[in-house]
């Protein structure tokens, strides 16, 4: 039985200043599937063209060629409310800089995804309440950031990446701010949701160790992908003939 | 998006920023207190007039002979004084719009002498519907009547300051006769009356203070005793009260053109007719455009304050460039980011309103309370100054507003 397909990208191209004699092309044509449960890294140095995908990836940004699936919908002709949407209901962002809002409490970072996807007030404290129990927080609900150490931003921002149950948890350099041990624990509560909750995380990391953990990693140089391999024991159930 | 979470949000944020928002708030309080102020007091003003005009009888038409040269020595000839007969005329003409006329004339001021009591009093001549007309208020005894004025007899209406000295505020003085020196007489009078002097305590219409007694004695004794007066059978001024429904302005217009008709065209004489509702109103206006001028001056701080609040909203965009963009890769679509920043906007502008009701209330109630005439502020300026300051915060926060939603996400997130 074929997993499922939970992104298609063919041919991915992303040019910047188009029509201008510099016109730059960063991504070249890329093809990508991710299927649904699967633990990726995206590695590159930087250059690559990996924040570039990400932003793709993420919905953040159109490419200029190729078509994208994400979770079986077409990404092209997309109006801008259109990808707000997609980003609040499929998408779950975790950022290098933990990128919580400062005036809010942990709680009403994890609430405002839901908030925008028009989940009713007691709804969202109790869901709100709920993730920050997954990830160890519930005695911070009611710090504001300023008040959070490092590691504690970036558990709270990893609850709030699952408040609309999203189709893909797409994690930028998650530990790169954070030292050895809390970058440990973060990747720690990636492991746990992949394994107890299924969940389809997109790793993307400049850390080769950190790649080594996933299940499979992508490697970018230029605008193009190299590599892509799957990591020591892990095996997708046949579905990898295109690779 | 959720209103109370973007109220809330907007508290939140100038809550952290307070001093700022005040400052920011300033242009709005001052504009919509002056005019919360002159409002006040406008209405306080219009309600003093209104008000007085009714105490010292708002419908009444002042009309008088005078020069129509006052560097010329005229003299008033016999056929210039209007007579009975074109009185009665008039009054049949425009009975529906008279409700009464009334004559006087000053006897000037004379001693009243009796037993030790001397007191200093001026003398005047009424006829019957003087007392109706200039809102007399008897409180003992009648007023002059027909009998009094065809007998011209030696009657004469006191007020209560006088009373009290004759025989004290419980005594009875109807009936006490009074002896009363003038220049050129000496009468004794019966007392038939006894008024309550009219006090005006209204700094618009301040006249001094009057600390002489009037009496009032019938017109036709006034000028039996009067050697100064040459004819007994015309008048040379009169006031006639018009009915509650009548323009009195135009009114007095209409008196003035039919006395004047009259006149022959060789007299040195013209008519003067006016009303006193007419000189109110005059003065009403007077205060509307002080206030539509002190309007245009607090629309400028209005627009001013506007200007700043659009300023301030737009350095909030910047400095939150980043939350901009993090709420936008969570998912805000570009009217949710719109509606913050504009719901902030208006709520700076409303609390800067509220703060500017009431200054603006407190100061006209103050101001109000200072002439004599407490109001409260009027309640449709209060909520168009509400709804206008609001409008101020649309208006000035549509363009931050609007940069802010169209910011990309991308650019956004990366602004340090």
């Amino acid at each position: 039985m074929m997993r499922n397909k939970i992104i298609e990208m063919r041919g991915i191209v992303k040019s910047y200043y188009l029509g201008t004699p510099n016109e730059l092309e960063i991504l070249h044509g890329i093809d990508l599937d991710v299927y649904e449960g699967e633990f990726l890294s995206i590695v590159g140095a930087s250059g690559s063209g990996k924040s570039t995908l990400m932003n793709i990836l993420g919905a953040l940004d159109r490419p200029t060629k190729g078509h994208y699936y994400l979770d079986h919908l077409p990404m092209e002709n997309v109006r801008d409310d259109g990808l707000s949407q997609i980003r609040n209901k499929k998408i779950g962002f975790v950022f290098q800089t933990f990128n919580l809002i400062p005036r809010s409490t942990a709680l009403k970072n994890v609430a405002l995804p839901m908030l925008y996807g028009g989940v009713p007030r007691s709804e969202r404290s109790r869901r709100a309440a709920e993730l920050l129990q997954l990830v160890e927080m519930s005695g911070r609900s009611h710090h504001r950031p300023n008040e959070l150490s490092g590691g504690q931003k970036q558990r709270v921002a990893i609850a709030r990446a699952m408040a609309n149950d999203p189709a893909i948890i797409l994690a930028d350099e998650p530990t790169g701010a954070l030292d050895t041990h809390t970058g440990r624990l973060v990747m720690d509560i990636f492991h746990r949701l992949h394994q107890e909750q299924g969940k389809t995380i997109i790793l993307i990391t400049h850390n080769a160790e950190l790649a080594e953990e996933t299940e499979r990693t992508i490697r970018l140089r230029d605008g193009s992908i190299v590599d892509n391999r799957m990591n020591g024991n892990y095996q997708l159930e046949g579905c990898y003939e295109s690779v | 998006m959720n209103l109370f979470e973007n109220v809330r949000l907007a508290l939140e944020g100038l809550r952290a920023n307070k001093m700022r928002a005040l400052l920011t708030m300033l242009g709005i309080i001052i504009g919509i207190a002056s005019v919360m102020a002159i409002s006040t007091l406008g209405s306080a003003m219009t309600g003093s007039v209104t008000k007085t005009m009714d105490k010292i009888g708002g419908k009444n038409i002042m009309v008088s002979l005078s020069p129509k040269n006052y560097d010329t020595q005229s003299t008033l000839q016999e056929e210039d004084l209007i007579t009975q007969d074109e009185l009665d005329a008039f009054r049949s003409t425009y009975a529906d719009q008279i409700k009464a006329i009334s004559f006087s004339t000053g006897m000037g001021s004379g001693q009243l002498n009796s037993g030790f009591i001397h007191k200093d009093v001026s003398i005047t001549g009424a006829s019957p519907d003087y007392g109706l007309v200039n809102n007399i208020n008897l409180v003992q005894g009648r007023f002059i009547g027909d009998r009094d004025m065809d007998g011209t007899r030696n009657v004469i209406i006191i007020d209560t300051t006088l009373r009290n000295n004759l025989v004290g505020v419980d005594g009875d003085v109807i009936g006490k006769e009074i002896q009363v020196d003038t220049k050129s007489t000496n009468e004794t009078y019966t007392v038939i009356g006894v008024y309550e002097k009219l006090v005006i305590d209204n700094p618009l219409f301040y006249m001094g203070d009057d600390t002489r007694i009037e009496c009032f004695i019938p017109i036709t004794t006034a000028k039996s005793l009067n050697p100064d007066t040459t004819n007994l059978n015309g008048y040379e001024n009169f006031t006639i009260m018009a009915t509650s429904n009548t323009d009195s302005a135009a009114f007095a217009l209409t008196t003035k053109e039919y006395f004047v008709k009259g006149l022959g065209a060789l007299s040195d004489f013209t008519i003067q007719a006016e009303s006193l509702e007419a000189m109110a109103s005059e003065a009403t206006g007077m205060l509307a455009t002080l206030s539509l001028g002190i309007s245009v001056i607090a629309g400028i701080s209005l627009l001013v304050g506007g200007i700043g609040v659009m300023n301030i909203m737009l350095v909030s965009v910047t400095e939150r460039t980043k939350e901009i963009g993090i709420r936008k890769a969570l998912g805000a679509r570009n009217s949710a980011i719109r509606s913050q920043f504009i719901i902030e906007a208006i709520i700076i502008c409303l609390i800067g309103g509220i703060i500017g009701v009431g200054l603006g209330s407190a100061l006209g109630i103050m101001g109000s309370t200072l002439m004599k005439f407490p109001t409260n502020p009027p309640f449709l300026p209060m909520i168009i100054a509400l709804c206008f300051s609001m409008a101020i915060g649309v208006f000035f926060g549509f363009y931050p507003a609007n940069k802010a939603a169209k910011l990309d996400p991308i650019d956004a997130l990366r602004y340090e």
